[in-house]
């Protein structure tokens, strides 16, 4: 069987479990809500209970699972690709801490100005883009991924430090804000705020498949890369800038979600066992989405058994599934 | 710092919203002291002081029995299980509003050597004092041995949040610091939890004083307990999300008891235990339908509900009925509602009976 | 034709020197010089990866520096002795990268890209390889299709590092042979850093000597090991 084929069904496979998941998703919850109810919902939304379960709580969720699974795991894949570094990841760069520090600082400040929801959108965007900023500007002095990779780490530290000082002067109750946004948490989002997540989502998709060319001759290195016309200084820039629009927007609405971006590029490269990023791409989107929406559909599950914060649950199926995914490829080096 | 903050948050947030989650072995072995409400701590008055017993909660640890005493060196009996504490001259560090706010009470504030953070203290007079620079912040995460030596501190009074490993209690030792646990957050009574006074009564030589005011607020309390307050039960909301999930009090928690007084009722009051359960939002959104009232959401202000979950424009109360919370003050709340809650009580009794200006409520606020 | 002059090379100060060098279409020259005596150093700064200090290299009569990174990348394919950053992909897909110059924004590999890369693998005998994992490969069908690569890029110079390093001496020889018929079949100009002094003079290749004092120069071929390795004390 050629490679394409199996690619094609793999992905094939992924879109009808995503599809499956999305529909069970919708279907479970608390509330009894037959089959017609969801459907009655979603064509024709009155004011119903059944109506609210859907539109307000169950559909913005998966969604937002669906999105933020993809974002995250297309910002990786760009952050492994330019450290030409299996462990880098959006949050390895500080942008996820770059969008934590504008938040906190609004949280903690009480500064509004545009209004609660429209400032966490603009300010978690600006920080990453801010991070991812700062980064670049290493990146155009440095010349070693592994450096660049050093000053994203130290970083991450320097803003931790800044933000564990603004609460510790901060009031309590601004604290608290801060701490259950740290949290993580799908379920925050709106249903009217799901179509910007999703324009801005796609946007960093469209971008990043303008850079395919450059990313696959990234593979061979950057000395190679550049003997085959690849500008490094732009593909850093832009895998920056994308990584910085796909993690912000992610962050500044469900807060750090940790393990996603790190792990499903992994995950990836090993059932896709190519490095063309055409399919790794569109496989990031749908792997990754699948891997945030199964966990979502789990945590749903078990939520009247145990609570399971979202973080520790994409850990804890998704670190086993990683250890033994490299075990199995072991023979298998750069 | 980071850590510490957030570690200081969550005491404040676990005995507020969700109580403990141990389970309770009532006894009165290896203790022949008294008490009238507070499970861990009993006490009795001997000739040379007042004797504590504090039960450890987690029952891993001895009884502590301790003598308070102004003449330590007329204690001869020594036995191997009872210590003497030298209430001479006390000066204490403590992590607690709640004790703080406790020894303020009993105008014992000179025995306070050092606090939690300086941010925390709701107490004028002691602000003035952190300010002036004679308080000490014990702030991060590891014990400050150096500066409590040289603030001359003698005593820890500590909720048992740090176990007490071998190289710390050498380290107290050797500064000749005495480390007590102090379990009031672990109560599950109101009352037990401000029985505790006593324990600060006992060790800063003002026993008969804290007696007194505890015997004060006993009655009160017991006589709010009785007024009328509407018969049946009231169907309420309770708490706010914490990430994906909403925790409410369960049956036997402490938040619980004050609201079985007012007839108050929330879903997860139907449900055994001592600590909260969380719950989907599904489940709240259904339970909120049949809520007029939401008590203790977190935050001061409607907008602050928001910004941190914009879904509760979903839930009934946020936009039909009302909502009451005291984090307008949490530092007053922290400090002094161990040793009011007949106030807790009276509060929640007007905001039933609707008699909630803010004039009218001491710790709440109605959330707008 | 490529060509240096009054070249002055090195990352701060010059490290070597050379009067002029050129390389014609057709060419198959070795560069030959001890550890560290400059040979990469002059491949980096002849393909433009590293500016030169003073002098002038040019490729076509315009200078190296005037040519944009899309446009010199099809002139000068680079080769080194790592098989570097591919853990997993098929050898058509590796072969493909060679064609990176030549594809849209989209990055897509047209008909005529992939029949190119069938081409250039058929070239170097690997053709059978090309559905297999780079994974899979041993060090000799490595540097096949490495070549391969390089050829998919169709530029008139080639440039290896040291290509050699990693083989036996079977397959050194078979790669000397490939070169030698690509040079004259395809009319390559074909740069070759090397420490294989044996087969450089069994092959009678023309030389560029990097000695230690750092003047390089041409130098015809020759056929004695002890006259060449004096020349690169």
């Amino acid at each position: 069987m050629s490679q394409t084929k199996s690619h094609l069904i793999l992905l094939l496979s992924a879109g009808i479990l995503l599809l499956v998941v999305f529909l069970l998703y919708l279907k479970t919850g608390y509330f009894n809500t037959t089959w017609e109810h969801i459907f009655q919902a979603l064509t024709n939304p009155r004011d119903e209970v059944s109506s609210t379960v859907v539109w307000s709580f169950r559909l913005p969720r998966i969604l937002m699972a669906f999105l933020a699974g993809a974002a995250l795991s297309v910002a990786g894949m760009l952050m492994q690709n330019l450290f030409q570094n299996t462990l880098a990841g959006p949050d390895v760069l500080g942008i996820t801490s770059g969008s934590s520090l504008l938040v906190a600082l609004w949280m903690m400040t009480g500064i509004t100005a545009l209004g609660s929801t429209t400032d966490l959108i603009f300010l978690g965007i600006l920080g990453a883009m801010g991070m991812g900023s700062i980064m670049l500007l290493f990146a155009l002095k440095l010349r070693s991924a592994v450096h660049l990779l050093l000053i994203g780490l130290m970083l991450s530290s320097f803003i931790g430090a800044i933000i564990a000082i603004i609460q510790a002067s901060s009031a309590t109750q601004d604290l608290q804000q801060y701490v259950f946004w740290n949290f993580g948490s799908l379920q925050r989002v709106t249903i009217q705020q799901i179509p910007w997540i999703a324009i801005i989502t796609s946007l960093g998709v469209v971008l990043s498949l303008f850079q395919v060319r450059s990313l696959n001759a990234m593979v061979l290195g950057e000395e190679i890369a550049k003997s085959l016309g690849v500008s490094i200084r732009k593909v850093r820039i832009k895998s920056i800038l994308i990584a910085g629009i796909l993690t912000g927007v992610i962050t500044a609405f469900a807060g750090p979600i940790a393990f996603v971006g790190l792990a499903i590029p992994n995950v990836t490269k090993l059932l896709m066992k190519t490095q063309n990023h055409r399919v790794l791409l569109f496989s990031n989107i749908l792997f990754g989405a699948l891997f945030l929406g199964v966990c979502d559909f789990a945590i749903k599950l078990l939520e009247s058994y145990v609570a399971i914060p979202l973080n520790a649950l994409t850990a804890l199926l998704g670190v086993p599934f990683v250890g033994w995914m490299i075990l199995k490829n072991r023979h298998v080096t750069g | 710092m980071k850590k510490n903050s957030i570690k200081l948050l969550f005491i404040g947030f676990l005995f507020l919203f969700l109580g403990c989650n141990t389970s309770k072995t009532k006894g009165a072995d290896a203790t022949i002291g008294k008490s009238r409400y507070s499970q861990w701590l009993s006490y009795t008055k001997t000739e040379l002081g007042i004797k504590l017993f504090i039960k450890d909660p987690d029952g891993k640890a001895a009884t502590r029995i301790i003598l308070c005493t102004t003449h330590p060196e007329q204690v001869k009996s020594m036995s191997t299980t009872m210590e003497v504490l030298d209430i001479n001259k006390i000066r204490l560090a403590t992590n607690a509003a709640t004790h703080v706010g406790m020894l303020v009470s009993l105008n014992a504030r000179e025995c306070i050597g050092a606090v939690s953070l300086g941010k925390y203290l709701h107490d004028p007079t002691l602000k003035k004092q952190f300010k002036k620079d004679k308080l000490l912040e014990l702030g991060g995460t590891s014990i400050p041995f150096e500066s409590l030596s040289k603030k001359h501190i003698n005593v820890w009074v500590s909720a048992g949040m740090e176990p007490l490993d071998q190289a710390n209690e050498e380290r107290f030792k050797s500064l000749a610091i005495q480390w007590i646990p102090n379990y009031d957050w672990r109560e599950e009574h109101p009352l037990g939890k401000a029985e505790w006074l006593l324990f600060f009564g006992a060790i800063t030589n003002r026993f008969d004083e804290a007696q007194l005011q505890f015997n004060a607020i006993c009655k009160r309390y017991n006589k709010f307990k009785k007024l009328p307050k509407g018969n049946s039960c009231q169907k309420i909301l309770v708490g706010n999300f914490a990430g994906d999930y909403w925790y409410s009090p369960l049956q036997n928690s402490f938040q619980a008891r004050f609201f079985n007084q007012v007839d108050f009722c929330t879903f997860s009051m139907n449900y055994k235990g001592t600590g909260s359960m969380a719950v989907g939002a599904e489940r709240i959104y259904q339970e909120a339908e049949a809520c007029e009232l939401w008590l203790n959401p977190g935050f001061p202000t409607k907008q602050a509900i928001l910004n941190a979950f914009p879904k509760a424009i979903q839930l009934r109360p946020f936009t039909q009925g009302s909502i009451f919370c005291y984090s307008h003050d949490l530092n007053k709340f922290w400090e002094q509602s161990a040793l009011m809650p007949d106030i807790v009580l009276r509060d929640l009794i007007r905001i039933k009976q609707g008699n909630s200006a803010d004039a009218m409520l001491y710790f709440y606020r109605e959330v707008k | 034709m490529l060509q240096g002059k009054q070249l002055h090379i090195g990352y701060t100060q010059s490290i070597a020197s050379a009067e002029s060098l050129t390389l014609n279409p057709g060419d198959l020259v070795a560069l030959v010089g001890r550890n560290g005596s400059g040979k990469s150093t002059l491949l980096q700064s002849l393909r433009g990866s590293l500016p030169i200090l003073s002098g002038s290299v040019r490729i076509d009569g315009k200078e190296l520096s005037h040519w944009s990174p899309q446009s010199l990348a099809t002139k000068i394919a680079w080769l080194n002795a790592n098989f570097t950053g591919v853990s997993q992909l098929l050898v058509l897909d590796y072969v493909l990268l060679g064609r990176t110059p030549y594809l849209g924004i989209l990055g897509s590999a047209r008909k005529a890209d992939v029949e190119v890369a069938q081409q250039a693998l058929k070239h170097v005998g690997a053709e059978h390889l090309s559905q297999k994992l780079t994974s899979s490969l041993s060090d000799g069908e490595r540097q096949l299709v490495g070549l391969a690569r390089a050829l998919a890029q169709d530029t008139p110079f080639i440039f290896l590092d040291e290509p050699t390093a990693f083989l036996d001496f079977y397959h050194r020889k078979q790669l000397f042979t490939l070169l030698k018929e690509l040079a004259t079949s395809e009319q390559k100009g074909i740069l070759i850093s090397t420490h294989d002094l044996d087969l450089v003079l069994a092959f009678e290749l023309p030389l560029w000597l990097v000695p230690q004092d750092g003047i390089i120069r041409a130098h015809e071929p020759m056929q004695d090991r002890e006259a060449l390795e004096a020349l690169l004390v």
